[in-house]
């Protein structure tokens, strides 16, 4: 009877996006207008989760600017200059046409992307906080999506809990002062602090290596020391590595840093997957020609890096 | 009032949810027989899964003879389900069972084909 009744009175709800889909770290987030009510959905491809936060229950949304754009401009930068190197050798040694045509259509997708990419503004973290505690809003992800949304969100959460007055600020910090001050509940995980010393170490080493490429490309190393010295050098950028991406993990270290470090598992994994794929693609290939292109694209890409890590982490020494 | 079962409520029992006022019971099931869409926090996209189920076998075309039944069968069991809070069409269902069609089709003939020769 309960049952039936409750069916009889569902009442279809409206929903209108206010957001285009981003992507967060576990899917694709979007947002979407209730009738009285946010709804934040996290699309996992087989299911939706939903949460929603209803406008007499906002208490803030918090807005702050993140460096996530000028880190995928330096991605797409760096993989198109891989790309760039790559069509610049092909050019000289007469490669396959079709394999020419593959790369120049991936030169083509990659430049639009990055300008795309900048195109879209500023990036941003926004956190909507209620009673309850603070959650992210995964579904804002740039400034100027941020700026719409609150445009849109103010006159409904001013209808819901009446519009603000600066009088209010005043009366409200006196009722605050008059009894004690309740504990502070920790709404935010705490981070621990890291002085990023394995993050030094990589740079370090990143340094050494484009030491090593540039007088490579000048003089270059003789068979057996050049083989130690590569397998010292990859190991030792691997521990580097593994060792900045655990330690950064919750730490209080600068995002830019962090986000770097990816960039550079992403560069090492990039010159590994180039160094044993071009061979096999492109069989014709000699053997100094393609230390030639790995110390270019070495040179290039760890010149950024470096500069990138100092820039991050110079304030911390 | 209890807007689910009529009961009188006291104050500390009635629970307001979009504008409508509940007792604890008629809550409890509502989220349990999800008829109180207010209180969902998560929906299965069957539509998707069909469709996930009529495609995969790209990768591998020995995987057809399982998978497009499997497609058909949960297009037809999902077809009546709940699907997203969100406005949604039915189109992935019909591309589903379409393609779970084609592939019990071709595997089908196939295995004509196998016992002929």
């Amino acid at each position: 009877m309960v049952d039936h009744d409750l069916r009889l009175m569902k009442t279809p709800r409206e929903y209108h996006p206010l957001t285009r889909r981003a992507y967060g770290p576990a899917g694709r987030y979007r947002l979407y207008l209730g009738n009285d009510h946010l709804l934040h959905v996290h699309e996992e491809y087989f299911a939706e989760r939903y949460r929603r936060f209803y406008f007499s229950d906002i208490q803030a949304i918090v807005c702050q600017r993140t460096g996530t754009r000028e880190i995928i401009t330096l991605l797409h930068l760096m993989v198109l200059i891989g790309v760039a190197l790559l069509l610049a050798a092909m050019t000289v040694y007469a490669a396959p046409f079709p394999l020419v045509i593959f790369f120049w259509s991936l030169f083509g997708v990659l430049c639009l992307s990055a300008i795309v990419n900048h195109l879209r503004g500023p990036t941003c973290a926004c956190f909507l906080q209620t009673a309850i505690g603070t959650e992210r809003l995964y579904a804002v992800n740039r400034c100027r999506t941020a700026h719409r949304v609150l445009a849109q969100l103010q006159p409904l959460i001013e209808a819901a809990q009446g519009a603000f007055q600066p009088a209010d600020l005043s009366t409200a910090s006196d009722a605050v002062a008059a009894p004690p001050p309740p504990p502070p509940v920790p709404t935010v995980r705490q981070r621990k602090h890291c002085r990023g010393i394995a993050h030094w170490v990589l740079t370090g080493l990143l340094a050494l290596d484009l030491a090593a490429s540039l007088t490579d490309l000048y003089q270059p190393m003789a068979g057996l020391l050049e083989t130690l010295y590569s397998l010292l050098m990859l190991f030792g950028m691997l521990g580097a590595l593994t060792a900045a991406l655990i330690t950064q993990a919750h730490s209080d270290l600068p995002v830019g840093a962090k986000r770097l470090t990816w960039v550079s598992l992403g560069f090492i994994v990039f010159a590994l997957l180039a160094s044993s794929l071009i061979p096999m693609i492109w069989p014709n290939i000699h053997e100094n020609e393609l230390k030639y292109w790995g110390n270019v694209y070495s040179v290039l890409g760890e010149t950024i890096l470096c500069l990138g890590f100092w820039r991050s982490l110079r304030r911390r020494r | 009032m209890c807007d689910g079962c009529g009961r009188f409520l006291c104050a500390l029992c009635d629970v307001e949810l979009s504008g409508q006022h509940f007792c604890a019971p008629c809550l409890e099931t509502g989220q349990r027989k999800r008829t109180l869409t207010q209180l969902e926090t998560r929906r299965v996209l069957y539509d998707n899964i069909a469709l996930a189920l009529a495609i995969l076998p790209v990768l591998s075309c020995f995987l057809f003879p399982v998978t497009s039944p499997l497609a058909i069968a949960v297009a037809i069991w999902g077809w009546r389900k709940p699907s997203s809070l969100l406005p949604r069409t039915r189109v992935r269902f019909v591309l589903a069972i379409l393609i779970g069609l084609l592939g019990l089709g071709l595997s089908i003939a196939w295995w004509i084909t196998i016992f002929a020769s």
